[in-house]
C-alpha cells in the first residue's frame, strides 16, 4: 500500500512537473524565454538602436529645426527575407514611434495605400451629408522628404559541434528623395544559437 | 500453455500494423491519385491525417503531407498550405523527440515491426513540404510568404547535406543496441556471408547515387526562378545565380543556362526592362518510386540447430512507377528533365537501409528467442506453432512513403512571341491563352499518368 502511495505521488509529481502555468513575462527581456525565431525583444533591440542612430545623424537635421521644422518620412517596403513568418511592421512601428517622439521627423501615411482616408476624404465634396467647407482641399497633402526601406535577413550555419548559429540582419536605408542619395544606412545583427535537432523556425 | 497463448496473443496485438493494413490505406488513395481525382484522394488522405479543426494540428505526419500534396494538385493552395504547416509541426516534434522516447518507440516495435513506430520524415519529405508550400503561396499570389518558404526549403537542403555527412556515423553506433544480450547474434547474422548473398540475390544492394551536395535540383531551381522573377535587390538576383549554377552543373540543361545568364545580368545591375517577355514551363511528370514489401528467410546465427517454426524477415524495397510522358512540347519547345525524384528517394533509401536491416534482424532474433523459449517449455507442440504463426503475422515491412510525389520534374523556357500557345501533351493538344498584363508567365503542368487529363496552371508575373 505504501508503495502504491509513493508511486502515485511520484506519477503525480512527474505529470504536474510537465505543465507550465500561464504567467506574465517581460516581452523585452532578451535573457529568458528566448525563441530561435524573432520575438518582440529582438525587434525592440534592433529598432531602438537604428532609430537612435537616425535621430543622432548630423545629416538629418532639418534646416529650420529650431522653428519646429521636421522632415517628412515615408516608410517604404521592408522585405522579410527570413524563414520566420513575421510581420515587418513590428520592426517599423517601434522605429516610427521613436522617430516621431524625437521631434525630428513626421511620418506620412498618405501614400502606398497605408491610410487611404487622406485620399478618400477629398472625394466627399459631392456628398450631401458633409458640410462642403469642412472637406479637405486638394493640394494640401505634403510630399515626403525621405523614404525608409530595407530588409530582415536570416543566415543559418552549422557549427563544428552540430549546433546551428542563426544570424538575423536588420538592414535599413534612408533615402533623400530630393537627390536619391542614401543619407543614412544601418545594420543591426542579432545572433542566436540553437541545437542541431530541428529547423530554426 | 496459458502463458504461451498470452505471449503469442500479445505478439499479435502489438504487431497490429501489418503490411496488408498499410496497403489498404494506400490502395484507395492511389486509385484516386492515378485517376487524377485529386479531390477524392485528398479527402481519403485527410481522413488518415486526422486534422484537429480547433488546433490545426494533425495526428499523422505522412498522411498530412499526402493530403497537402493532393490538395495542391487540385489547386486548393491555402488548404494545402494548412496541411503542410501541420505536417511541419509534427516534423519538429519528431526532430526534438528525446533519445529516451525514440528508444522506447524502437524497443516497443521489437515485438512487431517498423510500421508500428511513428512515421519519421525523410530529408526529402521536409524539403518537398517547404518547396510545395512555396509554390502554393506563389501560385496564390503571396510572394512574401513564398519567399519565406523558399528560404526554409534551402535551409532544409543545407541541413540534409549536414545530416548525410554527420548523423549516419552516429546511427551506426546505435545499431544493435536494441538487441541487448542478443547483440552478438545480431551482429553475426548481419555480417554473415549467407545474409549478404541472400540480400544481393533479392536485389537489396545500394544502387542510387545522390545528387551532388545531396540537393534536390527541383527545389534549387524553383528557388532560383522565384528570386530571379520576383527579385527586389541584387542580393536576390545573386541568390538566383547561385541556385542556377548548382542546377546547371548537375543537369547541363540549356534552359537553366539561359536562366543563369539572365540572373547574372540582373545581378550585375541590368534592368529587368531589358529582358523580353518569357515563358517557363515546369512539368511534373508521373509518379515516384514507392516501397514494397519483400519477405525472405535468413539463416539466423543462433538458431541453426533449433526447431523454430518461422524465422522470416520482411524488408522494404523500392518499386519504380512510371512517367506519364517522355516529355511535353510547348510552342515547339520540348521539356527536359531537371530533377529525378526517384534518384533522390533511392539515394536516401540506400543510406537508411542498413538501419532498417539491423532493426529487422534484431527483431527476428528477439522474436525467435521467444519462440524457441515457448517451444522448449511447451510439451503439447501447439505453443511453438502458435508462436511461430504470431511471429509470421507480426513480421512486416514499413512501406510508408510520401507517394504523392512525381517521378521527375522537367523544364523548358522561351521568349514569348504570342499570347496563344499550344501545349502538346501526349495525345492531348491543349490551347493556352496568356495574359497581356503580365511580363512573364510560368505554365505549371502536372500529368500523373498518360491516361488522365493533365492539369495546367499559370502564374503571371
Amino acid at each position: 500500500m505504501k508503495k502504491l502511495i509513493v508511486g502515485t505521488l511520484f506519477t503525480a509529481l512527474v505529470l504536474t512537473g510537465c505543465k507550465t502555468n500561464t504567467q506574465y513575462i517581460d516581452p523585452a527581456d532578451a535573457e529568458q524565454n528566448i525563441t530561435v525565431g524573432l520575438s518582440y525583444a529582438d525587434f525592440q533591440l534592433a529598432a531602438q538602436t537604428m532609430a537612435d542612430e537616425m535621430i543622432a545623424s548630423p545629416l538629418l537635421v532639418h534646416p529650420k529645426a529650431a522653428q519646429g521644422g521636421r522632415y517628412i518620412l515615408h516608410v517604404n517596403n521592408i522585405t522579410n527575407d527570413t524563414m520566420q513568418r513575421v510581420d515587418t511592421d513590428q520592426l517599423v512601428k517601434t522605429i516610427r514611434v521613436r522617430l516621431l517622439n524625437s521631434g525630428k521627423f513626421v511620418v506620412t501615411t498618405a501614400f502606398n495605400g497605408e491610410d487611404n482616408m487622406t485620399k478618400d476624404v477629398r472625394g466627399l465634396s459631392d456628398s450631401e451629408m458633409v458640410k462642403k467647407s469642412s472637406v479637405k482641399k486638394s493640394g494640401t497633402v505634403l510630399a515626403p522628404d525621405y523614404s525608409l526601406s530595407g530588409k530582415i535577413l536570416q543566415r543559418n550555419a552549422s557549427l563544428d559541434n552540430g549546433d546551428t548559429r542563426i544570424e538575423y540582419y536588420f538592414q535599413l536605408t534612408l533615402t533623400n528623395l530630393e537627390n536619391g542619395l542614401a543619407y543614412w544606412e544601418g545594420e543591426k545583427v542579432i545572433g542566436k544559437l540553437s541545437g542541431a535537432d530541428t529547423v530554426a523556425w | 500453455m496459458k502463458k504461451t497463448l498470452i505471449i503469442a496473443t500479445s505478439l499479435l496485438v502489438t504487431g497490429c500494423v501489418t503490411t496488408a493494413m498499410q496497403n489498404n490505406q494506400y490502395d484507395s488513395f492511389e486509385a484516386h491519385m492515378s485517376g487524377a481525382d485529386y479531390l477524392q484522394a485528398s479527402i481519403i488522405a485527410s481522413d488518415y491525417a486526422e486534422l484537429d479543426d480547433k488546433t490545426g494540428q494533425v495526428d499523422d505526419l505522412l498522411w498530412a503531407m499526402q493530403t497537402g500534396a493532393a490538395l495542391r494538385f487540385n489547386g486548393q493552395y491555402q488548404e494545402s498550405i494548412q496541411y503542410f504547416d501541420a505536417a511541419e509541426h509534427v516534423m519538429k516534434s519528431e526532430d526534438t523527440e528525446s533519445a529516451v522516447e525514440k528508444g522506447a518507440e524502437t524497443a516497443g516495435s521489437m515485438l512487431g515491426n517498423d510500421a508500428m513506430m511513428d512515421y519519421e520524415q525523410t530529408q526529402y519529405d521536409g524539403i518537398m513540404a517547404n518547396t510545395y508550400k512555396a509554390w502554393s503561396f506563389w501560385q496564390a499570389g503571396d510572394t512574401q510568404n513564398a519567399r519565406i518558404e523558399f528560404n526554409r526549403a534551402e535551409d532544409r537542403q543545407r541541413r540534409a547535406a549536414q545530416y548525410f555527412a554527420d548523423e549516419i556515423t552516429e546511427q551506426k553506433e546505435a545499431i544493435a543496441n536494441d538487441a541487448g544480450e542478443n547483440s552478438d547474434a545480431v551482429k553475426q547474422s548481419m555480417s554473415s556471408p549467407e545474409t549478404k548473398k541472400i540480400l544481393a540475390q533479392e536485389g537489396f544492394s545500394p544502387q542510387w547515387q545522390a545528387y551532388e551536395g545531396y540537393i534536390n535540383p527541383y527545389t534549387t531551381y524553383s528557388n532560383g526562378l522565384f528570386f530571379m522573377l520576383n527579385g527586389q535587390s541584387r542580393a536576390d538576383y545573386q541568390k538566383a545565380v547561385e541556385s542556377f549554377k548548382r542546377v546547371y552543373s548537375i543537369t547541363q540543361s540549356a534552359a537553366v543556362k539561359t536562366d543563369l545568364q539572365m540572373a547574372q545580368a540582373l545581378a550585375k545591375g541590368k534592368s529587368t526592362d531589358n529582358f523580353k517577355h518569357g515563358v517557363w514551363v515546369v512539368f511534373e511528370n508521373g509518379q515516384s518510386a514507392v516501397r514494397e514489401e519483400k519477405r525472405l528467410d535468413l539463416p539466423l546465427a543462433i538458431f541453426k540447430n533449433s526447431n523454430v517454426k518461422y524465422t522470416g524477415i520482411a524488408l522494404p524495397r523500392l518499386k519504380a512507377r512510371s512517367k506519364a510522358y517522355e516529355n511535353i512540347t510547348v510552342a515547339g519547345y520540348k521539356t527536359q528533365e531537371i530533377a529525378d525524384i526517384d534518384k533522390i528517394i533511392g539515394a536516401e533509401f540506400d543510406q537508411e537501409f542498413p538501419y532498417i536491416l539491423a532493426r529487422e534482424i534484431t527483431r527476428v532474433t528477439l522474436k525467435t528467442v521467444a519462440q524457441a523459449q515457448i517451444e522448449k517449455n511447451d510439451d503439447s507442440g501447439i505453443g511453438g506453432l502458435v508462436a511461430g504463426i504470431a511471429q509470421a503475422a507480426t513480421t512486416g515491412a514499413d512501406i510508408r512513403t510520401f507517394s504523392a510525389l512525381p517521378a521527375q520534374y522537367q523544364l523548358t523556357r522561351f521568349e514569348k512571341t504570342s499570347n496563344q500557345l499550344e501545349l502538346q501533351i501526349g495525345q492531348h493538344s491543349i490551347p493556352v491563352t496568356l495574359s497581356d498584363d503580365a511580363k512573364h508567365h510560368i505554365i505549371y503542368v502536372k500529368a500523373i499518368t498518360a491516361a488522365t487529363e493533365p492539369r495546367i496552371d499559370i502564374i503571371n508575373i
